[in-house]
């Protein structure tokens, strides 16, 4: 059963994403996310030699790490973790210095420019901490994410984790990234054709 | 710089913050609802209802109410769930419905509580997975379609030739009258001819064409084009039926 | 198409393999979302494979982290060549299920374990000389006795004798030869099969192969692929092949699909749009049954769905002794009457004859149209000698909104009411329902009516007396009439059938009423009490809370057989098709699916115009991720997602012309029109490509201003980004007026192929 402590994790697979952006525009909807920024974004590049091209799909946010530049180097504090490790940004004490933004391997966050202040994605702990999923999660089409209590084992993310193969981005940083992904390697190695997604 | 060169630029995994150096605007043009109340210290929206996760027991927040309802985003009439500020009346989100089988797999039963569409949503045995109801980006786009605030919401007559922009509002009464009596309609346009209406083309007897009465009669001259297989269209099939016009067309070829 | 009616979609979830013709998972498809699930899961949970073949790749279900699925590029407007090599591999492969095509008839193919049936075994008539030539032939055609007022059509049996088809339980498949009618004449016919297998003998492999660009081994693995899981396969496509010759491409889903038996099969092809009954004479209500209701006569402005040869324009040629051929304008005999493309050239040439009213109701022809977004074409809706009256019903100024004379403001689908077909992917029986979640922002015409499609025609109706609005509008099951004054008279009229149809649905109960705040919505309809009986608003309501109503997850079979689909046969052989000229040079139509490049309606190759030395592109026009057809640019969240639209195309054809990724180009129609672009180089685009999406290259929308009395209403230029590729599409030389090429036999517009060429800026 679930321990009192959690620890809040994402597993995407991959081969399950169809690029489709649901996420991308559900986060913005739900977080109001400024014009030209958002919080979850799919990358997506094109693979392979004529004729036999397919498309990457690579969800990308927040990897809510353990142990995070963004916190060790805020200069005021600002961000910081809530309950089950997911980071937020304290509006009140940023002064929108913009080193988070630099120090941020996974390249998560930006400046508001109406308030100045760093945003990024919250897991939406505002909804998980009222027993909802996060927007992205309960958003997407073709059942890709998920979200839940590494700490419960009965949970379907930890299910995922033990079963699957599961990688994080830039594992060789060791942040404790929280977000994990079903056929990373795979979908990492080879050519890269085309970076732009065409509208 | 354009976006598609700077995409390019910031290249590699994790260009995620593609306005962090470009600088990000405001939100433009839409005025979506003035006020979302916000959730709490970590923003977001105000939740629409709180899941205990070890019982499964619903809180509903009072002030949303989830409607299901279908969207119009596409032709393909999906479900939605759309969440509104009871007090102000304004949509906040879309959702999809968890009881339509375009937004959710397996869909609830028909029978299910509303209260296991909130279900849908939670962590509670993880059911927001297996019973998520989702909506796709046009789903999420079309709100802010709703909210454009260029959006017609008076009939207007042109004052200028066709297709050079210069309009004036008019009354309801006016916009019926003028199309069902015709007459010397554009005047204000400099335009002397007289145009009939929708009473004179609902001649069930003359002939369009004297000299070709196989293209039947003049009412036929009405000519509606529209529908969207939003589920609107039998409205305009019957219209066309009962004005006695053979030419209605809708999203069929183009 | 509408000679085979509408047999339906993948049942994806029982699926082994889906080839996917003019469809995209996970790019597009009705409804994009389930499509998009349940083919993402099943290629990787599960066993189903599939394959998409288009000229552009554009992501989707299709991922190098799923061996089940790929992507195989095709040149756009041949999707004809690539289906007629499947089609020859098949047949002279013995792939095809040959118990299945020579069931005549459906029980005959039930008692073989199969859902559905075809005209394979039919014969049909090859002599000349017989009065019924290229038709089917009938009993009546060998003086045999038969029932009146049916199609009593004939086949061999396998002992040779004629039978009628519904006597006989296998045909003879492969019979060519000649029949004797009772007088001791003999016909000559041959089967629907045989018309088939000739079809596609007339080329071999590596012609079609050469035409399609899909290598030999590619089409033959694809037809190994599609004939090894018995009725377990399935096709889909959408207007994604529609072309100047696109209609091998549109029926070969029904032929591939027969040429198995996968009709109304689980993992076949399953019924979509399965309804409660709501409209129609409902349990409740006669919603669409209008009282006195004038009998329709005449021809459709369209020219299609319609024959040339029952125009007074053919009759008076041949009267006066002329060549009746060609017509002034093409008909499309074999097409849907409701071509709205069609009706649009027929406007702007008033030909057959004149338009007097247009009525515009959210739709955006001049940006939807194929050829339709270009100045000659916007000049000639201009002129209100052409139109005298336009109005057009829309919520925002569109392209073709703008050129109206009276714009009606409409209310968005989150004011409006509506009742949808459920799309396809679901096997059970559903019906979307749309109702006012919010009050309407539109001008209130007076108490609790609001500015709206359907008050306007409700308005207007009343107003000349037309029957069927205003206090005896609508009518009960019991024929009572009842006003229809109101949109809620009518749709909650509706809904209330769909609630009581078959086992009526439950009561709402007074907590989940106060859930969705039904009295505060109500507080913007009309009295519910005026419109409904007393105990049926509990069950609308009902419907209501759910967003409509939704049989069973999984529901809709009897074990391995679909309960709802079409039983009808499904047509190898056309006759209406076949027994159809084209307008132009009088020539009959194929009967049965065929190899032909594009042509314009006189029957020349287009590459007779427009050699493919200057004019080396076709244009493969696909969805917009980001945009929803012609809706939709004037939402931020997807600007974002999709600022803009680009020109691309194969690496190859991009080193050939020296043009790099980024360069701005101009893309040049062979008729004259012309749009400039961003090129993206890519190798998911297929050699010989132009692909672009659609739902960019606005010009109004918002995009630009406009002036209410002194007020300007500023344009926002973002909403106007990209281009329109298919706006520039070409015109048909051979048609004096002014005519978007189309399709010869069914009017279906040239989205995909054409000539074009690129210049650099």
């Amino acid at each position: 059963m679930t321990t009192a402590e959690k620890r809040y994790a994402m597993v995407i697979d991959l081969r399950r994403c169809i690029g489709c952006h649901a996420c991308s525009a559900a986060c913005k909807m739900e977080n109001s996310v400024p014009e030209g920024a958002f919080r979850s974004l799919v990358k997506e590049w094109d693979k392979g030699v004529y004729p036999e091209v397919s498309r990457v799909k690579l969800p990308i946010l927040c990897n809510h790490c353990a142990d995070t530049p963004c916190i060790s180097d805020c200069p005021t504090e600002a961000t910081y973790a809530v309950s089950g490790g997911a980071i937020v940004v304290n509006e009140e004490d940023c002064i929108g210095c913009g080193i988070c933004i630099e120090q941020c391997p996974y390249e998560a966050r930006y400046i508001n420019q109406e308030t100045k202040k760093a945003e990024k994605c919250t897991f939406c702990i505002h909804r998980v901490e009222k027993g909802l999923m996060p927007s992205c999660v309960s958003s997407c089409i073709s059942h890709a994410r998920f979200f839940g209590d590494l700490n419960n084992p009965d949970s379907e993310v930890s299910k995922l984790l033990a079963e699957q193969d599961c990688q994080v981005l830039k594992a060789d940083l060791d942040l404790g990234s929280q977000v994990y992904y079903i056929g990373l390697k795979k979908a990492m190695e080879g050519n890269r054709l085309t970076e732009v997604i065409p509208g | 710089m354009k976006r598609r060169q700077f995409l390019k630029l910031m290249g590699g995994v994790g260009a995620l913050s593609i306005a962090a150096s470009a600088g990000c605007l405001p939100r433009r043009g839409v005025e979506a609802p003035a006020e979302f109340p916000e959730a709490s210290e970590y923003g977001g929206q105000e939740v629409e209802a709180t899941v205990d996760s070890q019982t499964g027991e619903v809180t509903v927040n009072p002030d949303i109410v989830m409607r299901h309802s279908a969207c119009v985003g596409c032709y393909s009439s999906c479900g939605n769930r759309v969440k509104i500020n009871k007090k102000t009346g304004e949509i906040m989100r879309v959702l999809g419905n968890p009881y339509s089988p375009n937004n959710a797999e397996p869909h609830l039963p028909y029978e299910a509580s509303l209260e296991e569409g909130y279900l849908a949503f939670s962590t509670y045995q993880d059911k927001g997975h297996k019973g998520r109801a989702t909506i796709c980006a046009r789903g999420s786009g079309t709100l802010e379609s709703h909210y454009d605030p260029m959006r017609i919401l008076v009939p207007l007559k042109r004052t200028g030739g066709r297709g050079e922009g210069k309009w004036k509002p008019i009354t309801w009464e006016e916009a019926v009258n003028e199309t069902v009596e015709g007459g010397k309609l554009f005047t204000e346009a400099g335009e002397e001819q007289i145009v009939e209406g929708f009473r004179q083309i609902r001649d069930l007897k003359s002939s369009l064409d004297p000299e070709q009465p196989k293209f039947g009669p003049k009412a036929n001259q009405l000519i509606f084009n529209g529908g969207r297989g939003d589920g609107r269209t039998a409205f305009a099939t019957r219209f066309m039926a009962a004005f006695g016009s053979v030419n209605y067309y809708s999203h069929a070829y183009s | 198409m509408a000679t085979n009616g509408n047999i339906g979609k993948p049942d994806i979830n029982n699926s082994k393999f889906i080839l996917y013709l003019g469809s995209y998972p996970g790019h597009a498809g009705k409804p994009m979302q389930a499509i998009a699930r349940q083919a993402a899961i099943a290629s990787t949970d599960g066993d189903l494979k599939f394959a998409v073949v288009d000229p552009v790749m554009a992501g989707g279900a299709v991922s190098p982290l799923v061996d089940n699925g790929k992507w195989i590029p095709i040149k756009p407007a041949t999707d004809g060549a690539f289906v007629m090599a499947m089609v020859r591999w098949i047949i002279e492969h013995q792939r095809y299920n040959a118990d299945f095509l020579s069931s005549p008839n459906l029980e005959a193919a039930q008692n073989k374990g199969f859902n559905s049936w075809s005209n394979a075994a039919h014969l049909i008539i090859t002599d000349p000389e017989h009065p019924n030539y290229r038709k089917l032939l009938r009993a009546e055609d060998l003086g045999l006795d038969a029932p009146t007022g049916e199609d009593n059509f004939i086949v061999i049996d396998e002992a040779g004798k004629t039978l009628l088809y519904t006597e006989c339980s296998t045909g003879d498949l492969l019979f060519e030869g000649s029949v004797e009618d009772k007088d001791g004449n003999s016909i000559s016919v041959e089967t629907g099969f045989v018309a088939l297998k000739k079809s596609a003998f007339s080329y071999k492999l590596e012609t079609y192969s050469q035409e399609c660009g899909v290598p030999v081994e590619t089409i033959i693995e694809l037809a190994r692929e599609f004939t090894s899981y018995g009725t377990k396969v399935a096709t889909e496509g959408l207007g994604g092949t529609a072309a100047a010759n696109g209609v091998a491409a549109g029926l070969s889903h029904y032929v591939l699909c027969a040429l198995v038996g996968a009709d109304n099969k689980k993992g076949g092809i399953i019924a979509r749009r399965i309804s409660f009954s709501k409209f129609g004479p409902g349990p409740r209500y006669k919603v669409n049954v209008i009282p006195d209701a004038p009998e329709r006569k005449g021809m459709g402005i369209s020219r299609t769905g319609m024959n040339y040869e029952d125009t007074h324009e053919y009759q008076e040629k041949i009267a006066q002794g002329e060549d009746p051929y060609p017509a002034e304008m093409p008909w499309h005999p074999v097409g849907n009457v409701n071509a709205d493309n069609q009706a649009l050239f027929s406007m702007i040439n008033r030909y057959p004859y004149q338009a007097k009213i247009l009525i515009n109701w959210m739709a955006n022809p001049l940006l939807a149209f194929p050829s339709a977004d270009q100045e000659k074409v916007i000049a000639e809706l201009k002129k209100t000698e052409n139109l005298p009256l336009f109005i057009s019903i829309d919520a925002f100024m569109a392209e073709t909104t703008s050129l109206a004379d009276y714009v009606i403001p409409d209310t968005t689908g989150y004011e409006n009411w509506g009742i949808p077909n459920i799309e396809g992917n679901f096997s059970g029986r559903g019906d979307s329902v749309r109702w006012p979640v919010v009050k309407p922002a539109t001008a209130e015409i007076d108490d609790n009516r609001y500015a709206c499609f359907e008050n306007f025609i409700i308005d207007v109706a009343k107003e000349i007396g037309v029957p069927g609005y205003g206090e005896e509008g609508i009518l009960d099951a019991n024929d009572n009439l009842l006003p229809l004054e109101t949109p809620e008279d009518y749709f909650l009229r509706a809904i209330t059938n769909v609630a009581y149809d078959q086992d009526p649905v439950p009561d709402i109960d007074d907590e989940e009423a106060k859930l969705q705040d039904l009295v505060g919505a109500k507080a913007n309809w009309k009295p519910v009490d005026d419109i409904l009986q007393a105990d049926e608003w509990a069950k609308a309501a009902y419907v209501l809370s759910r967003g409509g109503r939704f049989e069973e997850y999984g529901a809709g079979y009897d074990g391995d057989n679909r309960i709802d689909g079409y039983f009808g046969c499904i047509s190898i052989y056309s006759e209406w098709m076949a027994s159809s000229k084209n307008s132009y040079n009088g020539e009959f139509f194929p009967g049965v699916i065929t190899w032909e490049p594009e042509k314009f309606i006189d029957g020349t190759p287009i590459s007779d115009y427009f050699p493919i030395e200057e004019w080396p592109f076709k244009l493969a026009n696909y969805k917009a991720k980001f945009r929803s057809v012609t809706m939709m640019p004037n939402s931020p969240t997807l600007q974002d997602l999709g600022e803009t639209n680009y020109i691309e195309i194969n690496p190859e054809d991009a080193q050939n012309l020296g043009f790099n990724d980024g360069d701005e180009v101009k893309l040049v129609s062979a008729t004259g029109g012309e749009v400039t672009g961003t090129l993206v180089v890519r190798a998911g685009v297929a050699k010989g490509t132009i692909a672009s999406t659609f739902g960019y290259g606005h010009w109004q929308y918002g995009a630009e201003s406009y002036w209410i009395d002194n007020e300007k209403i500023a344009g926002d230029s973002a909403r106007g980004t990209g281009i329109n590729a298919t706006g520039i599409g070409l015109f048909d030389p051979t048609v004096d007026q002014l005519f978007g090429f189309s399709e010869s036999v069914t009017g279906t517009p040239s989205r995909n192929g054409g000539a074009f060429r690129l210049e650099k800026l």
